[in-house]
């Protein structure tokens, strides 16, 4: 059984629009919110990029548990609708978050567009600064953890599901992990992976990853494995990989928690797995921090077919 | 032996051992006193973690009461059956927008609780009868029909038979599954009324099954808390409306409920609706020699022989037991005394001993002595307060020299007058009492490295602990690792050292869980350092005038509604303890205090008792119940200045870990 | 973990537990599980990338049989390194690479054949580690590179290396400008842990001279290098390693054995 999605990565090093994507032409883009003051520099230029590119550009959001485009709350039918007849997408991934990722790649597939492809524009960020004491930064991390709560569509009742894998993708916020074990105490049973991005964004980030989430695999063995940071394909072969080696077709559930490549792969896995006991997402649907101002440091274009 | 090296402490959450605890359920001394039994009103048990709830509602369930491990029914136990029911939190909190409207998923979440119900009743109707032995004695399932019972519901056919019916409830459930993996292109499957089709499963069960006719079905919901608010009021619809044979309980964190209303316009009411448990409470009175039995009861399941310890434990698995083990003194004495040698403690004079004979704790104590001397522009020498007879008396003057209050000459006098036989304001006016802990943690406060025995032992242990069942299986399991069932028990007992050890690792282990508790896991954590770096500031102090400063209240001025839902959310999580205000003083306002969870202690280096309050103002705990980084550091700093602890270690409070 | 304990013990024994943990919190460490991470992302992405031909089907193609058609499309090469110390590192993971992606050994070949093979249109070196860069110049030289690509102006030059330093890049790119570098994790600046840059972070006053003075003090007491290799080589001081080797551009005092030191990492 070879995977339903073929993809391939492109990178760029460099703040500016990179010359072999300028030629490039979508039928139709989907970005995230931009009408939010705080918005970084990186989700803005992303933003531009699509809005250049696509011949109609629309915005998505989930809110309350709904899809939302152009501030009309919408159905799996209506994004449908919306799809019909493209044949090119571009799935702006800097703004876009997991659950807009879901529907639009499930509705892209249903209405048979051709070329999928995800923008993602990695953030020029050093390993987090350490001020005044040297444990402030790992004490005192106050963002917002939210509950784990599933996705109409990608979603099932675990506590009716026999035992089967859970794969974790991990990244520096550890509160994400803790928060999943703690509310969902049913996945104790079940065999638990921990992906980290290795190679990361930049060397010695994986550090603070792994560090931040090290003292959860104590108490509840992990097998750790490794993908690449921007590595969509990794993300994505890893978790078709373990499906495939998985005779006995028990469950896999997909926590994504950690970069937005492997969110993508993960989203294909989900797409491509639509049994309620086969795939199934477990997402907390983070509150989007704005006050961190990221610069571009680079491109990643993922063109992904369907073969 | 095939028991030996078996990790007896290994597992701490009733989660892990599965829905039927017949076996690995210790009675708790509360247990007569809950009367859920014979309960038929609804009862909200409230708990904090790790107080057993889980364990609670698993025992009195079917699966438990009817398990296949237990080898006579008694009669009574038909009288209420039990239906346990924990949700998946992350599958049920999404029964809501996605273009459906409140009222649909009320029913679609109707419809999920009931069908998993009516499984459950049928499970405990099989389960009854798991055997032919017990089939022959209650049996006459062929006589049940449920197409008769509850096919009016259904627009297709029901079958009649047990095997048949609880298949097509499976489907039912799958179907409305697969209904929410597509639920677009779909439409939403056939939805049930939950009294409804319950109560008439429930008839035709008291009808056909005469072993059963006068069966009350008690619904256990676990984890009430983390239902959305509408879920919520369904259940408390349920709640109001609940009589024989159907009856609702919950359980719930502290603060678990958001609304009292229910669907229509009334709210449920306490007493009249429900009866409320606080498990906590229920547990504190008895909890040292609870954890005691616990304790041997887990070794003896880990294959330790009955026989070398003090407990039999079908003693602790019988409920008509109970009062005899709460009463019965000699057994209560046995089980303490035997469970005080296998995590034997320090008494505080001992530990003030053993500091006066190491050299880098005794230098430690010379130096706060010849400090406070300095300060005080007294020429005594530092030795003329050593007096090893009386260590206790020794160590604390460590801490009275640095007292405003008292000279030097005064409490050298005083030592004098101890040393001497007469009475002294070291006893008789209790400075010892006030401050020997205090003065304890204070010498070993910059030495992390060092197990501090304040923290072992199992009485230590047990305050430790509060009343978290959990805290203190591990740390037990921390302090013993794997327990090898076949050693020389009468001569086994866990080190000073290990458990002292243990103690902290567990501390540290439990803190670091806090950025998982709930919406706010982060905030709560930072509330926690925030705290523990605070109280150890205090601790740090050298005159210890606020001794074993564990808790705080907010005077002056109320705070805000989003500061108090994270004091709420604090204490759901128990990461503090609300306690009534202590002292009232009439002239100002002052909030409840609170009280850090003591689990915290042994990381931080302060004290698991509650000592001195710390005041604080309503513009502090605003900061941290809802400020930045920058407010936490800045307060801290502002404390550091005001007590103006030296800190030798320019960087840190030497809590990096 | 036993060699941990040591290390850790010998800097108690020097009393300069801050620079050990501070090191430790900079230390990138490649297990064999994230090596191969590291391998995926050249293979899986990297190889696919600036060559049409390839489709994002690079590692299909080589795990097919050559035909007459594709035959000299593709050659991987080992870097070996020729200077003492003589590291097969190159091999190495070739060989691993030929193993985790079924890779046919027609489409492999040693340095030294390279020449032989007419109208290659893609030739790909393949290395764990770039430091400085020297050492794969000097590897070019010594199969003469330039001159065999001037012959074949069409051929597609890579350098495929799991870590590669940005001075090592820039210095290939100056003297190979035909050769593109692709690394699937680039070490700057901010992982010269000795360095200003990395020291940044830390936003507290008076860290950075603390460290470094102790840095100093237990180097020289320790018996470990001075002077040249003090800070690895080319100046690099990085914390870097592979469960398999550790660059010389690794702080030595990762590395380097003496009587009064045990190492962390096996060179």
């Amino acid at each position: 059984m070879s995977p339903l999605f073929h993809i391939q990565s492109h990178s760029f090093d460099g703040v500016s629009v990179p010359s072999s994507l300028a030629a490039r032409r979508w039928d139709m883009a989907a970005i995230g919110t931009t009408n939010n003051e705080h918005l970084d520099a990186r989700s803005k230029a992303a933003c531009a990029f699509a809005v250049e590119h696509a011949q109609e550009v629309f915005r998505m959001d989930f809110i309350n548990n709904t899809a939302v485009i152009d501030d009309a709350k919408v159905t799996h039918g209506a994004i449908c609708v919306k799809l019909r007849g493209c044949n090119s997408l571009l799935i702006e991934a800097t703004t876009l978050n997991c659950p807009e990722l879901l529907y639009l790649i499930r509705a892209a597939r249903k209405e048979g567009v051709q070329t999928i492809s995800f923008l993602y524009l990695e953030p020029e960020e050093y390993r987090r600064t350490l001020k005044g004491r040297l444990s402030d930064y790992r004490d005192f991390d106050l963002s917002g953890n939210r509950r784990f709560r599933s996705v109409q569509g990608f979603g099932s009742n675990l506590t009716d599901i026999a035992p089967g894998h859970a794969v974790f993708f991990l990244g520096y916020e550890k509160a994400r992990l803790g928060q999943a074990l703690e509310q969902e105490e049913t996945l104790r049973d079940w065999s638990k992976h921990a992906v980290f991005g290795v190679p990361a964004f930049e060397p010695s980030w994986e550090i603070d990853s792994i560090a931040n989430n090290i003292q959860y695999f104590s108490a509840s063995s992990f097998e750790a494995r490794y993908a690449g940071a921007a590595s969509v394909e990794a993300a994505y072969g890893l978790l078709n990989q373990l499906m495939s080696d998985n005779k006995a077709g028990i469950p896999i559930v997909v926590a994504p928690l950690g970069t937005k490549p492997h969110t993508i792969g993960a989203a294909l896995f989900l797409v491509e797995h639509p049994e309620c006991d086969d795939a199934i997402l477990l997402y907390d649907h983070p509150q989007k921090n704005f006050d961190r101002s990221y610069n571009i440091r680079r491109w990643h274009l993922y063109d992904v077919v369907t073969t | 032996m095939m028991t030996a090296n078996r990790q007896a402490f290994i597992r701490n959450r009733a989660e892990e051992y599965g829905h039927d605890v017949w076996n690995s359920y210790v009675l708790p001394l509360y247990f007569d006193n809950l009367g859920l039994h014979e309960a038929r009103k609804s009862v909200v048990i409230e708990g904090g973690r790790g107080c057993g709830k889980t364990a609670l509602l698993r025992y009195l369930s079917f699966h438990s009461q009817f398990s296949d491990s237990r080898t006579t029914l008694p009669d009574t136990v038909f009288e209420t059956v039990g239906l346990y029911l924990k949700a998946d939190t992350q599958y049920f909190s999404a029964f809501t927008g996605a273009g459906i409207d409140d009222l649909k998923w009320r029913y679609i979440f109707e419809h999920a609780l009931c069908l998993a119900l009516a499984e459950q009743i049928i499970g405990a109707v099989s389960l009854i009868n798991c055997n032919s032995e017990r089939q022959q004695k209650y049996g006459k399932l062929d006589c049940l029909n449920f197409s008769r019972a509850v096919g009016g519901f259904s627009d297709k056919p029901v079958p009649d038979s047990l095997e048949a019916f609880s298949e097509w409830l499976r489907c039912r459930r799958q179907q409305l599954a697969r209904w929410f993996r597509n639920f677009d292109d779909s439409p939403p499957p056939e939805l049930y009324p939950l009294r409804e089709f319950l109560l008439a499963l429930i008839e035709e069960i008291r009808a056909k099954l005469s072993y059963m006719e006068k069966t009350v079905f008690a619904v256990y919901i676990d984890e009430y808390e983390n239902l959305l608010d509408d879920q919520q009021k369904l259940l408390n619809t349920l709640i109001k409306g609940g009589e024989p044979p159907l009856i609702f309980h919950i359980a719930m964190k502290p603060n678990g409920m958001r609304t009292r209303m229910t669907i229509g316009n009334e709210a449920i009411q306490e007493k009249a609706d429900f009866r409320k448990i606080k498990l906590d409470d229920e547990l504190r009175p008895d909890f040292a020699l609870f954890t005691a039995e616990l304790f041997f009861f887990l070794l003896v399941k880990s294959g330790l022989p009955e026989s070398l310890t003090p407990v039999m434990p079908h003693q602790l698995q019988d409920p008509s037991q109970i009062k005899s083990r709460q009463s019965d003194e000699k057994y209560r004495a046995r089980v303490l005394g035997e469970i005080r040698r296998v995590l034997p403690g320090q008494r505080n004079s001992e530990i003030a001993e053993s500091i006066l004979d190491d050299p880098v704790l005794s230098k430690r104590w010379r130096q706060l002595i010849s400090d406070g001397l300095r300060a005080q522009r007294s020429t005594i020498k530092p030795e003329q307060f050593l007096d090893k007879d009386f260590p206790d008396a020794t160590i604390v003057c460590a801490s009275l020299l640095h007292q405003s209050t008292k000279t030097a000459d005064e409490i050298l006098a005083e030592l004098k007058k101890l040393g001497a036989g007469d009475p002294s304001r070291f006893k008789e006016g209790d400075w010892i009492h006030h401050f020997l802990i205090g003065t304890l943690l204070l010498i070993y406060l910059p030495f992390r490295q060092r197990p501090c025995p304040v923290y072992a032992g199992f009485n230590a242990f047990v305050s430790i602990s509060s009343t978290n069942v959990r805290h203190f299986i591990e740390l037990c399991h921390t302090s013993i690792g794997k327990f090898d069932a076949d050693c020389d028990f009468a001569n086994f007992y866990v080190s000073i050292e290990d458990q002292a050890k243990a103690a902290f690792k567990t501390s540290l282990a439990f803190k670091e869980e806090v950025a998982g508790s709930g919406d706010m896991g982060n905030r709560l954590l930072a509330i926690v350092n925030f705290l523990g770096k605070l109280f150890r500031l205090s601790q740090g102090r050298p005159s210890q005038s606020e001794a074993e400063r564990t808790h705080f209240c907010i005077v002056n001025d109320q705070v805000s509604s989003n500061a108090q839902e994270v004091l709420n959310e604090a204490i759901k999580w128990s990461v503090f303890f609300e306690e009534p205000e202590s002292k009232v003083k009439s002239v100002r306002y002052e909030s409840s205090e609170y009280v850090l969870n003591p689990i915290y202690a042994p990381f931080f280096g302060i004290s698991y008792n509650k000592g001195r309050k710390l005041e604080i103002s309503g513009s502090q705990a605003e900061a941290m119940c809802t400020g930045s980084v920058e407010d936490f550091t800045k307060m801290l700093r502002q404390y550091e200045k005001q007590w103006s602890v030296s800190n030798p270690d320019q960087f840190s409070l030497g809590l990096e870990s | 973990m036993h060699r941990l304990e040591s290390w850790r013990g010998c800097f108690e024994n020097f009393g300069a537990e801050l620079v050990g943990a501070y090191l430790l919190d900079n230390l990138c460490f490649r297990s064999r599980d994230q090596f191969f991470s590291l391998l995926d992302t050249l293979f899986l992405d990297h190889a696919n990338i600036g060559c049409d031909q390839w489709n994002g089907h690079f590692v299909d193609v080589v795990q097919s049989r050559p035909t007459p058609a594709t035959e000299s499309s593709v050659r991987i090469v080992p870097v070996i390194g020729l200077q003492a110390p003589p590291t097969k590192s190159g091999p190495y993971i070739l060989r691993l690479a030929q193993r985790r992606y079924s890779i046919k050994s027609q489409w492999l070949s040693w340095p030294q054949h390279v020449g032989s093979i007419g109208g290659l249109s893609e030739l790909i070196f393949l290395d764990d580690f770039c430091g400085t860069g020297q050492q794969f110049v000097e590897f070019a030289e010594s199969i003469e590179l330039t001159q065999l690509h001037k012959a074949n102006g069409s051929m597609k030059v890579s350098y495929l290396v799991a870590a590669a330093h940005e001075e090592g890049v820039n210095n290939i790119r100056k003297e190979l400008p035909f050769v593109h570098v692709r690394c699937a994790e680039r070490l700057g600046p901010a992982n010269s842990v000795l360095h200003d840059t990395c020291f940044q972070r830390y936003q507290i006053d008076g860290f950075q001279n603390l460290v470094l003075d102790q840095y100093a003090d237990v180097t020289k007491r320790a018996g470990l290098p001075q002077g040249k290799l003090a800070e690895g080589f080319g100046n690099l001081a990085l914390a870097y390693g592979f469960a398999h080797a550790t660059p010389n551009n690794t702080l030595p005092i990762f590395w380097y054995e003496t009587d009064s030191w045990t190492p962390l990492l096996d060179r």
